[in-house]
């Protein structure tokens, strides 16, 4: 797999799975989203990136922990891959490298 | 885990659009988490807005990421199985080879004559609209009204000659105008004489009406007295492929003799145009074909006026406008007139307010649109019908795929493939046919149309191809799939009750219609033998008429008549010889003669010399006919019936004489003859003048409404004895030729006329005679194709019931039974129908033949044996069969 770069929605939701370890589905993750950065997203961008995410094996997905609140249905859970851990990291040391490029600003307050 | 009992309910509908389009694997996951979320709405927001964000999220949902998903595996769109489905459809199609191609057939040859009938109106609707102006351009007709009942007394495009010029110098909303007339006339050129149609129109003419100007300059075309504009067709008859402009035209018109140079050749689109040119010259020649005095008179009406508007108008308020105007020019106590306008785009398709312009019935087109529905209809009954018969005999190839795990939708596909696959199929053939029958349909029709297939009529065909395929393959699918596999091995859906109702419903619905239309041919076709051998009151046999074009002077006439008399009477097969102002072909001059009280009374009026009964052989019923050897008084006139019966006189009518204020009374009345039918037997026989001279009554007549005028001797009439024809008429031609060397011989047998006149009808009831015999043999092979289905069904029952004794008779009432029934609802169904389309149709014609009942019945009857001769021929065949091996058949 060569270098592969992720858009910062991908990333995010990446990173949320990282966070929630076990416990990645749909509904948390949005939740999370919700409770860490007080950003609302929808469902259905959540799952879609999650599926585009799965198809570039950076996060894989197993059944588990019906409730009667969904009906009986399990839940579709998302675990980090190496690869996905690997390539967040990655992005995240090579965000790192430029922003320590960027002299020394002030950050105007107004 | 799996008591969720409590749950609140998900809304079906984006429940089950999600299940559509969501692949399963993922359908788990999805619909947990939106469940998840459906419940925590529901508990905060309450239902409502828990079912709106449901939907909302699962529309999110439809996303290409998600539906593409379904790709990988294969159900959205199962390509492997549509070939798998393709290749079984081609082999159930050859192995139901009868089926197939009763289906083809029936449907193929339908689709044909639908896509004919498009065509055919496609083109009726197309006239008149290539004019750009189109929307601006109305005629203008008169309505008269009976001032005390509001009634409309009669109403006619054909209007008074300076009727449109003076609206136009009234009123400054009307742009243009033009009269439209027409005349008989001798044209020659290098002294070879035709008889043509010569137009007349003002100025304006070729600026309001759009015919392609293919030579000649656009704004002078009739600007010369003396120019002509001819169609392409004249120039070449005329002048070959020379340059036509300026040379000249030898015109006789009346007494008049015209030098016409041609100024112009247009295209006359005669196949989409009311109004048909040949040749045109300016207005003002009209008066040479009529006289001075008409040209500026209102009491008569010669001539179609059109006129073009600046700016749209509103109808009713222009109508209002037009009449006020008009009353300055004809006074409403001379000629009480409405005038109305109608638009140049709906002229063609109404029969109500005629011209001299094209035109056709719309219930014409309805009928076209009927028949062609009605075969449709039939054909994919038909289809209908067997498809599902032998979907029902296919239930255990369904439960066979069933069991090995096919769904619904994958069955419900494979049917419908199959029904497309045959409508396809018959789609091209109806295609290719509909070229082949072109031409017998337009002769049919009396039509012209062009075949053109455009995207239109590819439309039209894919749109006829779907609705065909949706409603077999819905029908199809919905009977035949919604069963439970085990029911299927078990044969127990076979006699379904739902199947075999529906399909009863459209069995009785084929019986009804084809016995309405047996019920409409038989009594079309006797109304038309019933004109055709009804007695006229005059022989119409060896009667010819001879066109004496347009005399110069009833002296001129007369004078012409007695030449040619004199010549013609020394052939020996010449009976007699006479001479009448109107002919078999066209309506008779009718007069307006105003009565004391003002109201205007209407009688027809001929003018003919003293031989003119003899020749007719029309009978005399009171006094004496005019006198052959002596001179007759110029006053004596004779009357039909009908007009002594319109004045309510008994038998004393020779010492009436005809009212009106104008008249003085000098005329006499020397007898009065039989009725004889000079109009159209669609109406009653009117009342009749017949004189030799109008001065008597000409100060009586107040109003005309006809082309035939002045009075004069227009036509010869010869009475010839039996024997050939031929031989007689070329020496008649060389009398005529002798007499007027510079006149064509144009003569008409006077029974041919009379079949023209009817042959509208006649092709007509040939159309119907056609589509019903196309029809009934549709609905017949139908009924066929579904009795070999319900036998070989049966073909157990019928086995036992041979091995236990049943005769081969028993078995036969037992299976015709059912369908005895069905004929005998559709009889029941079909009269009450038939019997109002019958008297409608009659009802056009003033003399008609009464509904026969028996033709009702004898019709149902001839279903019934149809049905039952079938019914017989089938099951004797069944029967005939080895019971063992129906038995071992499974």
């Amino acid at each position: 797999m060569g270098k592969s770069y992720l858009s910062e929605f991908e990333e995010l939701i990446l990173t949320v799975v990282g966070i929630l370890g076990e416990e990645a589905y749909g509904n948390s993750i949005v939740e999370e989203i919700w409770t860490q950065l007080s950003r609302k997203v929808n469902l259905n961008s959540v799952h879609i990136t999650l599926y585009r995410l799965e198809d570039k094996e950076l996060v894989k997905s197993h059944y588990g922990g019906a409730t009667s609140a969904r009906g009986g249905r399990r839940k579709r859970l998302f675990t980090i891959t190496n690869s996905g851990l690997k390539l967040i990291k990655r992005q995240q040391e090579e965000r790192q490298k430029l922003w320590s490029l960027i002299p020394k600003l002030k950050m105007i307050l107004t | 885990m799996k008591d969720h009992s409590n749950q609140p309910e998900l809304p079906k509908k984006s429940l089950a659009f999600l299940n559509w389009f969501c692949p399963d694997y993922l359908l788990e996951g999805i619909l947990g988490d939106l469940t998840e979320s459906y419940s925590h709405d529901y508990d905060e927001l309450g239902k409502q807005k828990a079912d709106l964000r449901f939907t909302k999220n699962v529309l999110r949902f439809f996303h290409p990421t998600i539906i593409l998903k379904n790709d990988k595996r294969m159900r959205m769109l199962n390509i492997g199985l549509l070939k798998s489905h393709a290749k079984i459809s081609f082999r159930h199609i050859l192995k139901n080879r009868i089926h197939s191609f009763i289906n083809i057939l029936g449907l193929s040859i339908s689709i044909a004559f639908v896509l004919l009938v498009f065509l055919f109106i496609q083109n009726e609707m197309s006239f008149d609209q290539f004019h750009s102006e189109k929307n601006n351009i109305y005629r203008v007709y008169h309505q008269r009204i009976n001032a005390e009942t509001g009634d409309i007394k009669d109403q006619s495009a054909v209007t008074a000659i300076p009727l449109s010029k003076d609206l136009k110098s009234e009123l400054p909303s009307i742009q243009s105008f033009t009269r439209l007339g027409s005349a008989a006339v001798t044209v020659s050129n290098n002294n070879i004489p035709f008889e043509e149609k010569l137009s007349f129109g003002d100025a304006d003419f070729f600026k309001m009406f759009s015919f392609p100007i293919i030579d000649g300059d656009d704004n002078s075309l009739l600007s010369n007295p003396n120019s002509i504009v001819i169609s392409k067709e004249k120039a070449q008859k005329y002048f070959g492929n020379k340059n036509p402009i300026g040379e000249t035209l030898e015109i006789n018109a009346g007494a008049t003799t015209l030098e016409a140079i041609v100024s112009g050749v247009i295209d006359p689109k005669k196949d989409m145009s009311s109004i048909q040119v040949d040749m045109m010259m300016p207005f003002e020649n009209f008066e040479f074909v009529s006289s001075k005095d008409m040209m500026t008179s209102y009491k008569y009406g010669l001539v179609e006026n059109y006129i073009q508007t600046s700016n749209p108008i509103v109808r009713e308020e222009f109508e209002e406008l037009i009449t006020d105007a008009i009353q300055k020019f004809s006074p409403a106590k001379d000629y009480k007139t409405n005038l109305a306008i109608q638009p140049l785009t709906t002229l063609h398709r109404q029969d109500q307010i005629l011209g001299n312009t094209l035109y056709v019935s719309p219930k014409k087109l309805a009928i076209m649109l009927g028949i062609g529905l009605l075969v449709l209809i039939i054909a994919t009954i038909n289809f209908v019908t067997l498809s599902t018969g032998q979907a029902i005999g296919r239930i255990k190839e369904m439960g066979l795929r069933k069991s090995f795990g096919a769904i619904n939708g994958q069955l419900r596909s494979q049917l419908a493939l199959e029904s497309f696959v045959i409508v396809i199929l018959s789609l091209g053939f109806g295609l290719g046919l509909s070229h082949l029958f072109h031409d017998s349909f337009t002769s049919l029709t009396s039509s012209s149309f062009i075949y053109n297939i455009g995207w239109s009529e590819l439309g039209f065909l894919a749109i006829t191809g779907l609705v065909i395929a949706i409603l077999t393959g819905i029908t199809q699918a919905v009977l035949t799939v919604k069963h439970k596999m085990v029911d299927t091995f078990q044969g127990k859906v076979i006699f379904g009750e739902s199947r075999d109702w529906f399909n009863k419903s459209l069995i009785v619905f084929q019986f009804t219609l084809s016995i309405i239309l047996i019920i409409a041919a038989v009594h079309i076709n006797a109304q038309m033998a019933y004109i055709k051998n009804k007695d006229l009151g005059y022989d119409s046999e060896k009667l010819i008429e001879i066109s004496m074009g347009n005399p110069s002077s009833l002296e001129d006439g007369k004078l012409m008549v007695e030449r040619f008399r004199t010549e013609s009477k020394k052939i020996q097969e010449v009976l007699s010889v006479s001479s009448s102002m109107n002919n078999s072909r066209e309506p008779w001059t009718e007069l307006g003669i105003k009565q004391m009280d003002e109201s205007v009374e209407n009688i027809y009026y001929n003018q003919v010399d003293p031989h003119y009964i003899e020749t007719m052989k029309i009978e005399l019923v009171h006094g004496e006919a005019f006198k052959t050897s002596v001179v007759n008084n110029s006053n004596s006139i004779l009357i039909n019936e009908a007009l002594a019966r319109h004045f309510s006189w008994g038998d004393d009518a020779l010492s009436r004489t005809i009212p009106g204020a104008g008249l003085d009374g000098d005329h006499q009345i020397i007898g009065v003859v039989k009725d004889y039918h000079f109009g159209s037997l669609h109406h009653n026989i009117e009342p009749l003048m017949i004189a030799l001279d109008a001065s008597s009554i000409s100060n009586g007549i107040t109003g005309l409404s006809t082309y035939v005028w002045p009075p004069n001797l227009y036509h010869i009439l010869v009475r010839l004895d039996a024997g050939d024809v031929q031989p007689v008429l070329e020496e008649l031609k060389e009398i005529w030729s002798r007499i007027n060397p510079n006149k064509d011989f144009v003569y008409h047998f006077v029974d041919q006329s009379l079949e023209a006149k009817y042959a509208e009808e006649e092709r007509w009831s040939k159309v119907i005679n056609m589509a019903s015999i196309f029809a009934i043999g549709l609905a017949w092979l139908g009924l066929f194709a579904l009795l070999r289905l319900t036998i070989k069904k049966k073909k157990k029952e019928i086995g036992i019931r041979r091995v236990l004794g049943s005769t081969t008779f028993e078995i036969t009432s037992l299976l015709s039974k059912k369908y005895i029934w069905l004929v005998l609802i559709g009889v029941i169904i079909s009269f009450p129908i038939s019997w109002w389309i019958v008297k409608s149709w009659l009802e056009t014609f003033a003399y008609r033949i009464e509904i026969n009942p028996i033709l009702f019945a004898v019709s149902s009857a001839a279903i019934l044996i149809f049905t039952l001769v079938t019914v017989s021929i089938q099951s004797i065949n069944a029967s005939k069969e080895n019971p063992i091996e129906a038995l071992a058949s499974d």
